[in-house]
């Protein structure tokens, strides 16, 4: 059984001057409620927290191999788990274009430094998944 | 207060050519996804810059990629119908 990985790349810088040019309105496109609460301090959202939840998704949906598709950026949900290890929760498209994919559960990593976001999720193809390269 | 369809390609064009300023011009059928010229998280940007011009929301379940493929594809399916 192969099993999918996606990974993707984000510029804090470039969510930083998004959420400056666009503030919330832009944010509650990528974000679901819970994330933009998770993702807002002191003085409001957080670039970083946000970039890496960009990243997050991203990495994610290149599990679902559906290029024509566009990114379902709210269906794409990641918390924070029990132990502090980032969950993906997915509903919607997004959840549709995973069971088509026969994927099981996703795994996720992220990582900050140097101005940069990154996240990395892989996923097994279950029993029944249409073999492709 | 929406644009007409010619200033609002016009301003459409002048936001692409900002993001690549390698580029004098777009041509109508450039592939602005193999280019990157757009990328999924400048799709959401520019979805909102659409919206701004035309004053027409759009649900993100309705497009697809290829919506936004060339400015052709962008002129047929978010400007044509005004």
């Amino acid at each position: 059984m192969r099993d999918r990985i996606g990974v993707d790349i984000v510029s804090v810088a470039r969510v930083q001057a998004l959420l400056d040019l666009h503030g919330g309105e832009l944010a509650r496109r990528l974000l679901t409620k819970r994330e933009l609460r998770d993702s807002t301090g002191v003085q409001g959202l957080l670039a970083h927290s946000v970039a890496g939840r960009v990243a997050a998704k991203e990495a994610v949906f290149k599990l679902f191999h559906e290029p024509a598709a566009l990114l379902p950026w709210t269906h794409i949900a990641v918390v924070r788990g029990p132990s502090g290890a980032p969950v993906v929760r997915l509903t919607g498209r997004a959840l549709t274009l995973a069971e088509e994919s026969r994927l099981g559960p996703v795994s996720l990593s992220t990582s900050h430094d140097e101005g940069y976001a990154i996240a990395f999720a892989t996923a097994a193809l279950l029993p029944g998944s249409r073999s492709d390269g | 207060m929406p644009n007409d369809t010619g200033n609002a390609l016009e301003t459409i064009t002048r936001w692409l050519l900002q993001r690549k300023p390698e580029l004098t011009n777009i041509p109508p059928d450039l592939d602005l996804i193999e280019n990157r010229v757009l990328d999924s998280l400048s799709l959401v940007e520019f979805l909102f810059l659409l919206e701004q011009e035309t004053g027409t929301s759009h649900d993100p379940e309705s497009l697809a990629v290829d919506d936004f493929r060339t400015l052709r594809n962008i002129e047929k399916r978010f400007l044509a119908s005004r």
